[in-house]
């Protein structure tokens, strides 16, 4: 078979280039797999000279990917990762920041192609865009939030959802996949796919949730900026205070919290740990976030917090002591994926090895995931007359 | 399916023969001879069944000669590539692509589950013979004669381990081998020949 008629030289080779890149295969490596020299690879990799069969099969297997990935037309290639390898939000720890954008281009690339499978409309972003105002950032951001709550109709009351808020309301892909602790969460955005949200699935949900939001802030004032959002340490930009804030004021509504504060000290004349925790627990954010965002609308004083932590505050005891069970146990995939992908399989617009490859997931996975999804079909519609 | 006629199977069809749990005595029952192509022993090997490793589970297989890997010639590769790379929505992945290939370059039949590769098989490739996994139970119970005890065994653990799935065509033979059909066992195996002590 002559692959030009195919595919084109450079294509091609750009996609081996970056098969390559993400196995963290040199090109040294890959020529001697191939017995060629250094210079061979290069030339494939930039079209001027025509891979043979032979040798992509090797390379393929070489690189961890199949022949239909590097090969298929449907196949979406778009670079993310240079955007990360240029911004100081990779701070020093560009390997890491790079591998996790790495995935993120993954998963993006993937939900595009399966929606183009399926014929599903490209998504409009239909939100605005604002500049950081560098005076009066954390009320700008407090407001932002305010509109976002009112442009979505979703009032004041706690978010039930806010990462099929994002999918559904906002256009936002957003994955889960587990990243190297240090990492939240990454944020890109793409003219070929729109904004995409990478969550840490190690994190607690709670922190899952905050993250989600701090994301969606980058949406709204730098989308053409990447985000890394890193935990802890070092001192943190005007944008990443500015997504601090915003996420603290998107999930925790100053109205809301003051209110539920005045009732808690109305009803039980003050304000404990324990009260902390049930309040965190009822706007699904962690006891720290809730703390915070209390000292932040000055309803306890600045430094509370570090000082509940310096006296040994313990969440599983305070959660004991309130008589809930504290989970950590976080139960996030990848449904919107999941269902793309067996939808394509069941017209036949994917094969059972297709969906694996696409999910990266083994084969049983898979089964497991089309019975699940399929039961869901075969149980009917709900009907809502009784 | 003739003594000693060949067939190559697919990454889906050899993922249930080793969720049977008896692959060897599969493969020895199946009145054909089956082989299959290193990129479907390649994928296999990295789906787990029912938690075991399969490299495990492969290994009696291929070492044992129960299974032959067949490895694509320079017409068969070409013709593999074709099909990984051909216009949406009939490419294939590379198992399914290689066994297609291989089972045109011998002139042989295939043994393939998937729908699409199946589909593919009959709009481009209808002289060759295309079995199901199912087929394969069935070809070692009708011909083979194989104890029913033991195609139901098998068929039971490929579902609850593998998966496999029951195309519709077939339903009517699995329910009737496993007994969900109301005719008593017993009677089921009066019928082959098979005689139960009381």
């Amino acid at each position: 078979m002559n692959l030009v008629d195919r595919i084109k030289p450079s294509e091609l080779g750009s996609r081996l280039k970056a098969a390559r890149i993400t196995a963290r295969v040199t090109q040294e490596t890959a020529a001697s797999a191939l017995g060629v020299a250094r210079t061979t690879i290069v030339a494939i990799e930039n079209g001027d000279r025509q891979v043979r069969p032979a040798e992509l099969e090797k390379l393929a297997e070489l690189y961890g990917v199949s022949l239909n990935s590097l090969l298929r037309e449907s196949a979406v290639h778009f670079d993310l990762v240079p955007q990360f390898r240029r911004s100081s939000t990779a701070r020093n720890d560009q390997d890491v920041a790079q591998a996790s954008a790495r995935e993120l281009q993954r998963l993006a690339a993937i939900s595009v192609e399966l929606e183009q499978l399926l014929g599903i409309p490209k998504r409009k972003i239909d939100l605005p865009e604002y500049r950081i105002n560098k005076i009066s950032w954390s009320e700008q951001a407090e407001d932002i939030a305010g509109e976002l709550r009112k442009r979505l109709g979703i009032g004041v009351s706690p978010l039930v959802d806010i990462f099929v808020m994002a999918e559904a309301e906002l256009g936002v892909r957003v994955f889960f996949r587990k990243l190297p602790s240090k990492i939240a969460g990454l944020f890109a955005f793409h003219s070929d796919v729109g904004a995409c949200v990478l969550i840490n699935s190690v994190h607690r949900r709670d922190r899952c949730r905050w993250t989600c939001a701090h994301e969606i802030a980058h949406l709204l004032t730098n989308r053409d900026a990447v985000d890394v959002a890193w935990l802890g340490g070092e001192e943190r930009g005007l944008d990443e205070r500015f997504a601090d804030r915003f996420a603290s004021a998107l999930l925790m509504p100053a109205s809301t919290v003051r209110l539920k504060f005045a009732e808690t000290l109305e009803e039980h004349g003050r304000f404990s740990p324990k009260h902390l925790f049930v309040l965190s627990r009822w706007f699904n954010v962690s006891m720290e976030a809730m703390c915070r965002r209390l000292e932040q609308l000055t309803l306890l004083q600045a430094g509370t917090y570090d000082s509940l932590k310096d006296r040994g505050l313990s969440v599983s005891a305070v959660a004991e002591a309130s008589g809930a069970i504290e989970s950590d146990e976080l139960a996030l995939s990848l449904p919107r994926l999941a269902t793309l992908a067996v939808r394509a399989w069941e017209r036949d617009l994917l094969t059972e090895g297709q969906v694996c490859d696409l999910l990266d997931m083994d084969r049983i996975a898979v089964r497991k995931l089309f019975e699940a999804l399929q039961s869901y079909e075969e149980s009917g519609a709900l009907n809502g007359q009784g | 399916m003739a003594r000693d006629e060949l067939f190559v199977i697919d990454a889906s069809v050899l993922i249930n023969i080793l969720g049977a749990g008896a692959p060897c005595e599969i493969i020895q029952g199946v009145p054909g001879r089956l082989v299959t192509t290193p990129q479907v022993t390649r994928e296999v090997r990295r789906s787990p069944v029912d938690g075991i490793e399969t490299p495990g589970l492969l290994l009696p297989l291929l070492e044992g000669g129960y299974l032959q890997e067949v490895i694509l010639d320079e017409a068969a590769m070409n013709l593999m590539l074709e099909l990984v790379s051909a216009p949406s929505p009939d490419d294939l992945d590379d198992g399914e692509a290689s066994v297609i290939a291989c089972a045109a370059s011998l002139g042989c039949g295939l043994v393939i589950d998937e729908r699409k590769g199946r589909r593919i098989c009959r709009e481009q490739f209808a002289h060759l013979p295309v079995l199901c996994t199912l087929e394969l139970f069935k070809a070692c119970f009708d011909e083979a004669k194989v104890e029913i005890q033991k195609v139901r065994e098998w068929i039971g653990k490929a579902r609850s381990t593998a998966k496999m799935r029951i195309p519709f065509e077939h339903k009517a033979w699995v329910d009737w081998i496993l007994g969900h059909d109301g005719v008593p066992v017993q009677a089921r195996q009066r019928d082959k020949g098979f005689i139960t002590q009381p």
